[in-house]
């Protein structure tokens, strides 16, 4: 069944200069599927990650998200594509410069379209399913 | 400030010795006043864009909802100072004959036969003016600091 197939990568390739960092990676994630990539540090486990993302353009291979291509040829818009992929970085990337409320609020106020009170309520949802409660939602990122 | 006043005349281009002056220091304003909003805007870390990129919002959401508003809190400093650089540099105009602040004083000096009461009051104009600027600044500095990078505390 190919339907259940959320994301599918084939023969991905990717190089810095002369360091070779993915060499034909496939791989593909089935709907409900948990898949946990292992490697040293400087392996490429955030490269091929960055790179289905877009944020690191591949050399070369295809990469399909849901039955739509997303590299070589995007189908749609590479924002589109990223408001279907959530990522955590490695250092978080907080918005420094927005609350924790703020900061989970803001893709879906601005990326989604949602209403504020909406957005609000969803944010607060996941805040508490991650144990962060009232008291820290208008909370900046510490220093 | 020459060039716009004594050199356009020559490409056919006449303008008052008020715009002139007005032109050069905004000319040469814009210069500085861009680089330290280049400057500001690099100075925000990459994965700020990264992080906005990837909830799927356009290089321009980007900038506008991201990068600008913490762009703008670190210009500020460097804006009011330059600021300050602008408006004493006004005193350069009365060499194409803008009979600004300190020509009008050194006017008045002249027909009061003294120079220490006029030129002691316009320096105080001077101060009052970049003083409240920069009072306006570290106003607007602390009211707009981001909580947690510090800065708004010192200022």
């Amino acid at each position: 069944m190919t339907s259940d197939i959320v994301l599918r990568v084939e023969n991905l390739w990717k190089s810095y200069g002369r360091l070779q960092v993915l060499r034909g990676v496939s791989f593909t994630i089935r709907r409900g599927e948990v898949k946990v990539i292992i490697g040293p540090s400087g392996s490429g486990k955030s490269t091929l990650l960055r790179c289905i993302n877009l944020l690191v353009r591949p050399d070369k291979g295809r990469i399909e998200l849901e039955g739509h291509e997303v590299f070589p040829h995007p189908s749609m818009s590479i924002s589109k594509i990223r408001e279907r992929i959530g990522f955590v970085f490695q250092q978080f990337n907080l918005f420094m410069h927005l609350t924790a409320l703020d900061n989970v609020k803001i893709g879906l106020i601005k990326v989604k379209k949602m209403n504020k009170e909406e957005a609000t309520k969803r944010a607060i949802e996941a805040l508490r399913m991650v144990g962060i409660d009232e008291s820290l939602w208008s909370k900046y990122l510490p220093s | 400030m020459f060039l716009v006043f004594f050199g356009l005349p020559s490409i056919g281009i006449q303008l008052s010795p008020i715009a002139s002056a007005i032109i050069a220091i905004g000319i040469r304003s814009f210069a500085y006043q861009s680089q330290i909003i280049r400057s500001t805007i690099l100075s925000i870390p990459r994965g700020q864009w990264e992080a906005a990129l990837s909830l799927g919002m356009s290089p321009i959401e980007a900038f506008i909802n991201v990068i600008a508003p913490q762009a703008f809190r670190t210009a500020i400093p460097g804006l009011v100072n330059q600021f300050t650089i602008d408006l004493k540099d006004t005193s350069l105009a009365y060499a194409i004959g803008v009979a600004e602040l300190f020509t009008q004083s050194v006017h008045v000096a002249q027909v009061i036969l003294d120079y220490m009461p006029p030129l002691v009051f316009v320096a105080l104009i001077y101060f009052v003016l970049t003083y409240s600027a920069s009072l306006g600044a570290s106003f607007l500095y602390k009211r707009l600091s981001i909580p947690g990078l510090g800065g708004g505390q010192q200022a």
